[in-house]
């Protein structure tokens, strides 16, 4: 075994060789993932996780997929954000008074930033919020466009906003009411409500496992 | 670059003016447009904490400050210090934090976000009525297209007066509004309920005393021979229900629409 670093699991010391990811680590010491884990490149933010360091006064979070390990840390996975998720219209929704109505928690928006500076993604978050509140959707929506859901900002959030419910929200309004519709899409769309797959997606309802296996194969080669 | 002219400012409009207040900063910019006065836009700009000026916890004035703080390094660009509002919420709250917040708090502000350059408090902040102000007001009357001649009651309210150390004009005789509506041809009217309150964000609550307050400053106003009431803020134009903005009374008298 070459260089090994201690890291801290529930607490509990285990040394695991350096270089390998915060996932790949609680692996390594014996968990498996039954929740908390998806995509493992970064993509889908279900992997959250807070930590820190030995002698650092500061609580660090990211993707355990995407970090790397480093000596003397102490680690927290959450299987998932809990957030208020309220139901609503799209179609009834178009400005920001119809978003308060949604989300009237994004009025306590401090411009504390400490959103931005946990966001994984790199994304200017606070910024986000603020385009809201002063009516901009456009930009809301474009500034939030790489968002991966992992709620790393909603937990860190002192006004308690959940930023990427919000922004997801402001996304589907921005693509309902502000941008053009895209031709072949509603072509698309129309295709396959007359049922032009039908035939081939319920072929593929029948196929047993390995067939299944084989074609996934087979399309990623 | 940017060709700036001679009288070029920082611009901050605050949320409100880019919600249902659009027709301040519309006109305001028209305005602008006509005198040749340049107002530049940050390029970024956070809600400056409106109702929470008056608090203690210095969490409530992070955006304010912060909004400063993007103001210091926008100034290196177009360089001027002043910083411009029209909203009177917003210049309250800006003006306030901009050089009444103690230098300890500066220090704890500053400190706690690690994420931006610290506040130096190089920036003035200015109201609209005050640009004018320097602009000439003299210099205005040239041009005037259209002698509207009303009777014309300013409405000053409380934020653009109070305290006075921040205030725009003399916090008990204010004038500069006068001053602004005779040169663009109108009759001012003064009248001793143009600095009373409206009643703020009570209308919020529906609380009674906003009625109360707004029926009071009308029927001042009125008693003076007031034909027409105006204000530089959002709030209180809510509040009173039969305001203008001033700047859409100038650009009428600028003739605006003829400008295009």
């Amino acid at each position: 075994m070459g260089k090994t670093v201690r890291i801290y699991v529930m607490g509990r010391e285990y040394e695991v060789p350096e270089g390998l990811t915060i996932m790949k680590a609680l692996e390594y010491v014996g968990y498996r993932y039954i929740r908390g884990a998806g995509c493992r490149a970064g993509f889908c933010g279900a992997c959250t996780t807070v930590y820190r360091k030995n002698g650092d006064y500061k609580l660090y979070s990211g993707l355990a997929c995407q970090t790397t390990v480093e000596d003397g840390m102490y680690l927290v996975q959450i299987p998932f954000v809990p957030a208020e998720k309220p139901k609503y219209e799209v179609s009834e929704i178009k400005d920001v008074e119809d978003i308060l109505r949604v989300y009237p928690e994004i009025a306590r928006c401090l411009s504390c930033n400490t959103c931005t500076k946990s966001c994984p993604q790199g994304l200017e978050t606070m910024d986000v919020i603020q385009s809201i509140l002063r009516g901009d959707i456009k930009r809301a929506a474009e500034l939030s466009f790489d968002c991966i859901q992992c709620g790393i900002c909603s937990m860190r959030c002192p006004a308690e906003i959940t930023h990427y419910h919000v922004a997801q929200l402001v996304r589907r309004v921005y693509g309902k009411h502000y941008l053009k519709k895209s031709k072949e899409l509603e072509r698309r769309i129309k295709e396959i409500e007359e049922g032009k797959y039908q035939e081939e997606i319920e072929r593929l309802m029948k196929l047993p496992r390995e067939e299944l296996e084989r074609l996934y194969k087979e399309i990623r080669r | 670059m940017i060709l700036l002219g001679k009288y070029r400012y920082m611009y901050y409009p605050g949320c409100t003016l880019k919600g249902w207040a659009k027709d301040l900063e519309t006109s305001t910019l028209k305005v602008c447009e006509i005198l040749g006065i340049d107002l530049i836009e940050l390029d970024r700009w956070y809600c400056c904490g409106g109702v929470f000026e008056l608090s203690d916890n210095l969490m409530r004035h992070l955006g304010a400050v912060r909004s400063l703080i993007k103001a210091e390094e926008k100034s290196k660009e177009i360089g001027t210090g002043d910083l411009v509002t029209i909203c009177s919420m917003c210049y309250n709250v800006l003006r306030r934090i901009s050089f009444q917040l103690k230098k300890e708090d500066i220090e704890k502000i500053n400190f706690f976000m690690d994420d931006e350059k610290d506040y130096s408090g190089k920036i003035r902040v200015k109201h609209f009525l005050e640009v004018l102000k320097e602009y000439g007001f003299n210099k205005i009357r040239n041009y005037v297209d259209e002698q509207i001649g009303i009777k014309v009651a300013p409405y000053y309210g409380c934020t653009l007066l109070r305290p006075e150390e921040i205030g725009i004009d003399d916090s008990q005789k204010p004038r500069i509004m006068e001053e602004l509506l005779e040169a663009i041809g109108m009759d001012p009217v003064s009248f001793p309920m143009q600095t009373v309150c409206c009643g703020s964000y009570n209308s919020a609550r529906g609380i009674k005393a906003v009625e109360t307050l707004r029926k009071k400053i009308l029927e001042s106003a009125k008693r003076e021979g007031a034909e027409l009431i105006v204000t530089s803020c959002p709030l209180c134009k809510y509040n009173l229900k039969e305001a203008m903005y001033f700047t859409e009374l100038m650009e009428m008298a600028l003739g605006g629409a003829r400008h295009g």
